[in-house]
């Protein structure tokens, strides 16, 4: 095993923003000519977000339903770009000055650079993800091929050797998705992620679909592989205890904006941001017997109209004139944890 | 002791399909007492849905309930008639499932659906329904409930569907609710929102309440007891304290060691091997002998009694010897 350079950028994500354009319809476009008050419809799916990926780690991005991990996940995997900003992957060895612009990239797939083999994602449902009609070893063996990673005549041995790394029998090679259960089908798609040889992997909750037991199961899968080839995650997740347990770091988004990100012992143990403390405070742990539940109030406001400045005040118990108006900016509060809130010095 | 509101007894469902019998529900036994919140927990497959259904008398063909009985009150209601069990169903029992839009109409507004709700079971008028539609909303917490009263399921968001649902749940001041996920589908900050509302109701109103969930740590918080299903079969029951500090069975020891919050950050978990069976080929004895370490013969060859004492009861030949670290 080669020790990480954890130090090292991996990804660079600079200022990045994803809008989401509803663009009027015809109709509705004649009633706008005729006076009606239409107007195309804008979600800040991520807002400005920069944030920086070290090699060897593994960096937990947690938030609720509709607050763009998932579309910031799928920007750094190189699935759509971004509206704005940029994400820079570096590549193994490569200084800063050699970066990958992946918003400007568009790369055939047969000629696809190795910064985008190198980066594979999984995602949350196996059996929409895998192509039913093809066999396991096609699934796992065509992008390997393809990029030219093995020759033909060596394929039935890696697709077999990939099968055994991720824990299925490589006698099933040539059943369909649907004979496997829904673990055996999340490591059909860790299996066909890892036979392109990447060093990243965006997990896109890749385990929420799955039992408790086989949960277990699939999180030792990603800790094992991670310790036999070195890789680096981003695991994105809205399972607080599952990010607890496997990521070095983690960042906290809310409506687009990261909220805060620390390094994982010092997040759980020093929450600053109010969400942060609020949504700790939330999950439902063995220990909490019997509990009186208490919670954030209200509910997430619509990404279409986010409330002005930052985003959690309409909720937040602390708010003050100046959290209604002015945007709060990341600060480091402490080694590696930074907050986006006015009030932390203060409070 | 007083009567329990429910009583399931010995219930089997089975499903008669083309690829043979499934056994859903395999002599499932557990009480409820008024005021009483048991959780019951199982992976996907291990029929704790079912049995909830089967309560109800929710079971549509191929399945039917083949054995045991599900007293309510004392009254039997797998022997009532479908039109006895239509006029109890969301009168004195009710019940919420996981999601929303499965229970409200996606063509008709709240209140049309709520009045024709209360009306279903009481010779109201339509102004005294409206009203009792609003205090039930107001009572789950939805803010502003006369607007929403107005509004369409598509109008308002996952959280307020689901407390909607259970307003329409709450409706005649059930004695027994059955709960089906009702919140798996809700982010943290919500689900904590409806767990406290659930909480304070069946404080207040006496409300017996099963809440069926695959999220042992939910139920850890909001419980009084709790039933680990298997296979079909309720394998451990007992209070909340003796599942989680002195579990017995060695199926609810894989369950609670698997969570992330058992181990130490980073290391492995602890996990289960292989997987569990289908309800078409249960295996013979204990279900649960092929993934159990402590496994025997005796395990293979026989179906493992209920034993333990008071209301800690398991079904296991080898239970694992009390106290835990």
């Amino acid at each position: 095993m080669n020790a990480p350079d954890v130090m090292a950028p991996m990804v660079e994500i600079d200022h990045v923003s994803r809008r989401f354009v509803r663009r009027l319809n015809y109709a509705e476009r004649i009633a706008g000519w005729l006076g009606a008050r239409t107007y195309e419809q804008t979600v800040h799916a991520v807002d400005d977000v920069s944030f920086t990926i070290h090699r060897g780690e593994v960096v937990g991005l947690v938030g609720e339903s509709g607050c763009g991990k998932s579309t910031l996940g799928r920007m750094v995997a190189g699935i759509g770009a971004p509206t704005s900003g940029s994400i820079r992957t570096i590549e193994k060895g490569a200084g800063a000055g050699a970066p990958n612009e992946q918003g400007a990239t568009r790369a055939a797939g047969r000629r696809a650079p190795r910064h985008r083999l190198a980066t594979q994602m999984i995602f949350q449902d196996p059996l929409s993800s895998l192509n039913p009609r093809k066999r396991v070893r096609d699934i796992i063996g065509e992008a390997p091929l393809v990029h030219g990673i093995v020759r033909r005549h060596e394929l039935d041995a890696y697709v077999a050797e990939v099968m055994e790394r991720v824990g299925l029998n490589p006698d099933f090679r040539t059943r369909f998705p649907h004979q496997f259960s829904g673990g055996q089908r999340q490591r059909i798609g860790i299996g066909r992620a890892l036979a392109v040889k990447p060093d990243f992997l965006i997990c896109d909750e890749s385990i929420a679909a799955l039992d408790v037991s086989i949960q277990a199961q699939i999180i030792n899968l990603f800790i094992r592989l991670r310790r036999d080839l070195g890789l680096t995650y981003l695991f994105i997740s809205h399972d607080l205890g599952v990010v607890e347990h496997i990521s070095d770091r983690v960042a906290i988004m809310y409506l687009g904006r990261i909220v805060e990100t620390a390094p994982t012992i010092e997040l759980f143990a020093n929450p600053q941001h109010p969400y942060t403390i609020g949504l700790l405070a939330q999950v439902p742990r063995l220990s909490n017997r019997k509990r009186q539940f208490e919670s954030i109030h209200g509910e997430i406001p619509s990404p279409l109209a986010p409330p002005e400045g930052c985003h959690f005040h309409p909720r937040c118990p602390y708010a003050t004139q100046r959290c209604r108006t002015e945007r709060p900016s990341l600060r480091a509060t402490g080694a590696a944890h930074e907050v986006a809130c006015h009030l932390v010095e203060v409070r | 002791m007083s009567t329990p509101t429910l009583s399931v007894q010995h219930l089997r469902t089975h499903f008669f399909t083309g690829a043979g019998v499934a056994k859903a529900v395999d002599d499932a036994s557990f009480d409820v007492a008024p005021g009483e919140i048991v959780g019951l927990v199982g992976e996907s497959g291990s029929g704790k849905s079912i049995t909830g259904f089967s309560v109800l008398g929710l079971i549509d063909a191929p399945g039917r309930i083949v054995g045991g009985r599900v007293l309510f009150k004392g009254e039997d209601l797998t022997a009532l008639t479908p039109e006895a069990l239509r006029r109890l169903r969301g009168n004195r029992i009710a019940m919420i499932f996981q999601d929303p839009m499965m229970t409200l109409n996606p063509v008709l507004r709240i209140d049309t659906q709520m009045v024709e709700a209360v009306q279903a079971h009481a010779r109201v008028s339509k102004h005294a329904a409206r009203q009792r539609a609003l205090e039930a909303l107001a009572s789950v917490g939805m803010p502003s409930p006369g607007e929403r009263l107005r509004a369409y399921p598509h109008q308002l968001s996952g959280g307020m569907r689901q407390r909607v649902a259970i307003a329409i749940a709450l409706l005649h001041d059930p004695e027994l609710i059955i709960a089906d996920e009702p919140t798996t589908a809700l982010d943290v900050t919500i689900q904590a929102q409806i767990l406290a509302e659930m909480q304070k109701l069946c404080a207040r109103s006496h409300t017996a309440m099963v809440w069926v969930s695959h999220d042992l740590a939910v139920v850890a918080g909001l419980a009084d007891r709790i039933c680990v299903m298997y296979a079909g079969r309720v394998v451990e029951t007992g209070s909340v304290d003796d599942i989680l500090e002195r579990p017995r069975h060695p199926y609810t020891i894989g369950l609670i060691d698997s969570l992330p919050e058992k181990a130490r950050r980073g290391e492995p978990l602890k996990q289960i091997p292989g997987m569990a069976p289908s309800a078409l080929h249960l295996p013979v004895g204990c279900a649960f002998a092929p993934r159990c370490p402590y496994a025997t013969a005796l395990c293979r060859s026989a179906e493992p009694p209920v034993s333990g004492e008071g209301v800690h009861l398991y079904r296991c030949f080898h239970p694992c010897s009390g106290a835990r670290a």
